[in-house]
């Protein structure tokens, strides 16, 4: 009927313990395993060997509640303190195999999305820009061991795509490209780059002798009636040579537009022109030969009937419309020198240059030539092997530069090349390899290559992408190499980037970053507390996390201080004084603050709007800072008191106990309230407070063991002698963040190690990251 | 002030001004048969039975204090009664009962990777939702929370989302009022890239996401089918957006960016955005989360109420406390009920919007202080264009499975269904 095999396989040795199976059948499986499976736990699931491994999680929350007797529940069992010692041991021992065996298992490693902070980092590493798009997304769920990075979680959807695509245009408005700069970014909203900005290079650039051809102030109303008279002048001396260098020479014409305005003025001006409004005063003549003033009348008015037309461009339509455009083009192009002219005035040093330039032009125009492609891609590879560069994080394959080539080609081809680049510049913004952290497949662990390292160690630790000195280690393939990695962790610590881990990691792990958008103490009764001074408390703990960082040290520092880090609000709230609104290192003179218990933002996170709760503050202890949870409470459990009831007669303190006293709360709440009481000193927004509703305050509390903790002072000393348990959650939730994943069973050998080296090492939170950076599991893929 | 006018949303529509009333376009027989809008409106920490269970059955009943707000509109609404989802057993008390209000499968216990079911408001999405703009709009009030709840072992992932396009993907939901309101009528937001661009862009990103195939393991290639699909699902909504025509009422008015302060205008911008979207004929399925399972959202701003929700719903079988919760539970009722009654005041043809409606009201929980997810607080309004008989307290067999309602839904809305989930027959 029940099937109950069990079988320990460790290296090549099974363990087989039949006095395990019949204390388990006796006492365990009416409520886990038979017909019912209460809290999920279902023993008869412990049937292969495999099964260990599988239901890992499952047997260290048994380990627990059977050690601290919450289970079998006290009220109705009859297991003998020998049959506890023995399944505690028993158990014990397995996991001591299943967590010191070393085992190289990499785990999973699945492709992550960047978190949100992580994304408005990145945008910031690639572009210089602080755009903080990401607070439209979508928030980012935690998972794994508590984080936003883990990868399980980070899915994507259409609708945050939507906002991908959307940032990613918005990113696009501050781009600009060019092909002598390549891609770049600017602060203020750009206009993309125009034909008329690549005349203005090429004019600057080859020191064009544009500016001398034309005359400083050249403009065509000025130029237009010299022109005209000078044609005239012509046309009347008899159109001799002489003639024409004497007239170009006093009159300042270049002789290229004198040329060009013979030709227009003297023959078949007007050809085309259709519209006869505006030509009318000239619209007949032959050629240009008057006297003076009548010349000078006509070229009036004809310069009045050219502007007209310009005006009119605009407003009329269809074959009106050409014949303006016709005009407007013939008077133009007897300014404009042509490809030929040009290079007979450019010194013949610059031509080569110029012609490239010129060819540029090209490339603004839709329906590029097709002789320009292969000029065009050599000048583009370079600028896009650079964006994709920078925005994967990674050299590019080679091979994807040349398809993005091809693409930005054709896209010029179609749209011309400002916005081909508009549109690379968001297809790399919205595409997987920028949104997310890549790493190729292989079918098989394999090491990380040099550039994987460096990501996946500057999202550890700085939260963005890999800085200039770590890209190059990578590029010489030397980063791997053990001394020079230890020297970047150190430097990255020390790096005031490492912040990241302050306000990412520790306020994650300890959940101070929910003070932030906490909104539950009564506003009517404690109407000090504010959003400025929720911002404080966060500041407090983040700081306080970022000085042993960025110091490397001693991680216990967390429990216990001798130091915090205040500003005069926060300084006021402590009652220590005032002082100005910056964050500065306070010494302590006693324990009441120093260490995360004493942070009034966990203080306040763990109480209810109206009171403070002994068992959510012990709660959180448990979980955040010892790392062992207590399941939770059954449903329907009897009355606690409200605020209004608690009297001198009966405190809240003597309630919880009568509480304790229904057996079925006993087990977990001899464990939970014991160490949340010691905190009562602090009210719900974490100010030291001496009396409660009138009675002096009993700030003890008393372990299964009879063993009393007084007060904070008392706490701190008892979560030090538990430091083990401490540094083993701190470990575990330092890999899985940095891992992006839960922990498994065989992550443990890591985590015992990194309790081990941090022991060695006077707690220095370095060697916690050290071992990580350091681990199999971090420096290899699946 | 900040009306948007018809000419602006318009013109920003893929550029095709058509002035005509959505009801000429749709044509009829389309507009009879299978233009019912579904809407799934779900309210976290249960109700108090006491208050709500009410007294008589059919149209011969009375309503107790929680539905009173639905007095004008009793006529139109159904009370369900004896509804659950078996696969609602066991894990907790909350995030077991949430990520699955709408698809009554089992929630998988874990911190990463997560495993639900399909919700109905996504089935409705992918059958009758591929005709609009918009497949379907998920709408909620407060952020999912970031981290996992240690004491039972669940992400609270599972707490912020009733919708899931499959069973291991939950839905983002819009929170904020302006971005849903742009996402509905994109036209109001403008864009750089032209029309023919936006596709070259799109065809690039998948190009770029086919290539990934090459680059990542199988591991990963769910990630890269996710990316995949979002890009698709954003080319056809421009595809549609050039097709679709709609006419946004006059009073219509784009809300203000940002996150508004007050919890009750908060809700009542985001009801309103259904009502509009369903108005226009933007969309057909809405999902909304009047807040996250274990919400501790303060209600001392409804008179009578002194406390955060959670705290509050576990009373303890303190009567001050539950008449709280019956409460917080009428709040959400009024809300409802002002939904429906907008709804009923827009006409189409000779019925109203809510005719042509269903929308749904409940909690994953009944009595919250025992996490009883027995006989669920069920609302359903709208006669889903004539084929459901309303104003009546539906009391079912016992223990009748909530997955019958949700098919009954989906069929009459169209859906060319014969189960659901664990369903084991159809009601409506």
């Amino acid at each position: 009927m029940l099937r109950f095999i069990l079988l320990f396989l460790c290296s090549s040795q099974v363990v087989w313990s039949n006095s395990f199976k019949t204390i388990i059948s006796k006492h365990c499986i009416e409520c886990h395993g038979g017909k019912k499976t209460k809290g999920d736990v279902n023993l008869t699931s412990l049937n292969s060997k495999e099964a260990f491994y599988i239901y890992y999680d499952m047997l260290k929350s048994v380990y627990s509640q059977v050690k601290e007797g919450e289970m079998p529940p006290p009220e109705d069992s009859s297991m003998t303190e020998s049959e506890r010692k023995f399944l505690v041991d028993y158990l014990s021992s397995v996991f001591n195999k299943l967590e010191n065996t070393a085992t190289n298992k990499v785990g999973p490693t699945k492709v992550r999305r960047l978190t949100s902070y992580e994304y408005d980092n990145t945008v910031k590493a690639v572009t210089g820009l602080d755009l903080g798009l990401a607070k439209n997304f979508p928030t980012d769920g935690g998972g794994g061991e508590g984080f936003t990075n883990d990868a399980a979680i980070l899915g994507v959807s259409p609708l945050q795509f939507e906002k991908y695509l959307e940032a990613a245009e918005e990113i696009s408005s501050y781009s600009k490209f060019d092909l002598k700069k390549g891609f770049y970014f600017s602060q203020s909203q750009s206009i993309p780059e125009t034909r008329k900005d690549a005349i203005a290079a090429i004019e600057k650039d080859i020191d064009l002798l544009l500016k001398k051809l034309y005359p400083k102030d050249f403009s065509i109303d000025r130029y237009l009636p010299k022109l005209m008279k000078a044609v005239n002048l012509f046309n009347k001396g008899g159109k001799k040579a002489e003639l024409f260098n004497s007239l170009s020479k006093e009159n300042n014409i270049n002789k290229f537009f004198f040329k060009r305005g013979i030709d227009y003025f003297s023959s078949s001006y007007g050809k085309g022109i259709i519209e006869r409004d505006a030509i009318k005063p000239w619209f007949g003549l032959k050629q240009l030969k008057y006297d003076e003033g009548k010349a000078a009348e006509f070229s009036k008015k004809f310069l009045e009937d050219y502007k007209s037309a310009l005006v009119k461009i605009d407003e009329v339509k269809d074959i009106k419309k050409k014949s303006y455009q016709d005009f407007k083009n013939n008077i133009k192009s007897i300014f404009t020198f042509t490809e030929k002219e040009l290079l007979t005035l450019i010194d013949k040093s610059k031509i080569s240059e110029y012609q490239k330039l010129r060819m540029t032009l090209d490339f603004f125009e839709k329906g590029m030539k097709s002789k320009h492609r292969g000029v065009f891609a050599k000048q583009l590879i370079p600028h896009i092997r650079d964006l994709m560069y920078k925005a994967h994080r990674m050299p590019p394959d080679e091979k994807e530069v040349l398809e993005m080539t091809k693409d930005f080609i054709t896209a010029t081809a179609d749209f011309g090349m400002p916005v081909a680049a508009r549109m690379f510049t968001i297809r790399t913004f919205a595409s997987m390899k920028f949104i997310f952290r890549h790493e190729r497949k292989n079918g098989k662990p394999r090491r990380v290559t040099d550039y994987e390292l460096a990501n996946r160690l500057s999202y550890f630790i700085w939260s963005v992408p890999p800085d200039e000195e770590l890209l190059k280690l990578a590029s010489e393939n030397k980063l791997r190499e053990p001394s020079v990695l230890e020297k970047q962790v150190k430097r990255m610590l020390k790096d005031k980037k490492s912040s990241a881990l302050a306000k990412h990691f520790a306020s994650q792990w300890l959940n101070f970053g929910e003070i932030l958008e906490h909104e539950v103490p009564s506003k009517e009764k404690f109407p000090e507390y504010t959003k400025e001074l929720a911002e404080d408390m966060f500041k407090e703990s983040a700081i306080c996390f970022e000085y042993i960082v960025k110091n490397d040290r001693s991680v216990l520092e967390i429990i216990d201080a001798d130091y915090t880090f205040l500003n005069g609000r926060l300084k006021n709230h402590y009652g220590l004084g005032g002082g100005s609104s910056g964050f500065s290192k306070v010494s302590l003179k006693d324990k009441k603050r120093g260490g995360i218990t004493g942070h009034a933002s966990i203080l306040t996170l763990t109480s209810y709007p109206l009171r403070t709760s002994p068992v959510l503050r012990g709660n959180w202890i448990l979980n955040s800072l010892l790392g062992t949870p207590s399941p939770p409470p059954p449903p329907n459990v009897p009355a606690l008191p409200d605020e209004e009831k608690v009297t001198k007669e009966l405190s809240l303190k003597k309630q919880l106990e009568q509480h304790r006293k229904s057996t079925q709360c006993n087990g977990c709440h001899q464990r939970i309230d014991p160490i949340g009481f010691p905190l009562e000193n602090y009210d719900p927004i974490g100010r030291w407070r001496k009396n409660y509703s009138g009675a002096p305050i009993d700030s003890t509390g008393e372990l299964r063991d009879g063993k009393k903790i007084d007060g904070q002072d008392g706490l701190k000393k008892y979560l030090l002698k538990n430091k083990d348990l401490f540094l083993k959650n701190m470990s575990r939730k330092l890999l899985g963040y940095a891992l992006g994943r839960r922990v498994y069973y065989y992550d443990f050998f890591l985590i015992n190690k990194m309790v081990d080296s941090s022991k060695k090492n006077d707690y220095r939170f370095s060697a916690m990251v050290w071992n990580v950076v350091n681990s199999y599991q971090f420096q290899h893929k699946n | 002030m900040n009306k948007i006018s018809r000419r602006t949303v318009l013109r920003g529509a893929g550029g095709i001004a058509l002035g005509l009333p959505w009801l000429e376009a749709m044509g009829q027989s389309r507009f009879l048969n299978a233009n019912i809008r579904l809407a799934f409106l779900f309210m976290p920490n249960g109700v108090n039975p006491e208050d709500w269970d009410p007294k008589g059955r059919g149209s011969n009943y009375t309503l107790p204090p929680s539905l009173t707000p639905l007095e004008k509109i009793k006529s139109e609404v159904n009370v369900h009664t004896n509804l659950w989802h078996p696969g609602a057993r066991g894990g907790d008390g909350h995030y077991a009962k949430t990520a699955n209000f709408l698809s009554g499968m089992t929630v998988k216990k874990t911190t990463s990777d997560l495993e639900c079911g399909i919700s109905a408001d996504q089935v409705a999405a992918q059958h009758i939702g591929q005709s609009t703009y918009l497949p379907s709009i998920e709408l909620a009030i407060h952020k999912t929370r970031s981290r996992i709840d240690t004491n039972v072992g669940f992400t609270t992932v599972y707490g912020g989302h009733i919708s899931w396009s499959s069973p291991t993907v939950p839905v983002p939901k819009e929170i904020i009022p302006a971005q849903a309101f742009n996402r509905l009528f994109k036209g109001a937001k403008k864009s750089a890239s032209t029309p023919a661009e936006t596709k070259s862009i799109l065809d690039y990103i998948k190009e770029d996401t086919a290539r990934m195939k090459r680059y990542l393991g199988r591991e990963d290639s769910y990630r890269i089918d996710q990316y995949f699909s979002s890009v698709r699902s954003l080319e056809r909504r421009i595809q549609k957006a050039s097709q679709d025509n709609f006419r946004m009422p006059r009073d219509a008015k784009k809300p203000a960016a940002g996150i508004p302060k007050d919890y009750n205008d908060h809700v009542n911008l985001m009801l309103d955005l259904i009502v509009l979207a369903f108005q226009t004929n933007r969309t057909k399925v809405a999902s909304f989360m009047f807040a996250n399972a274990v919400s501790g959202q303060n209600f001392s701003f409804v008179n009578g109420v002194n406390g955060g929700h959670h705290e509050l719903s576990h009373h303890r079988d303190d009567g001050a406390k539950k008449k709280m919760i019956g409460l917080i539970a009428k709040y959400h009722v009024e809300q409802y009920a002002k939904m429906l009654m907008k709804m009923q005041a827009i006409k189409e043809e000779d019925k109203t919007l809510l005719d042509n409606s269903l929308i749904l009201f409940g909690s994953g929980l009944k009595d919250p202080n025992r996490h009883s997810h027995n006989n669920l607080p069920i609302l359903l309004a709208g006669k889903g264009g004539g084929k459901v008989k309303t104003g009546q307290h539906q009391v079912h067999k016992d223990k009748e499975k909530m997955n019958n309602l949700l098919l009954g839904m989906l069929q009459t809305a169209g859906c060319p269904l014969k189960k659901f989930g664990d369903s084991d027959g159809s009601i409506i």
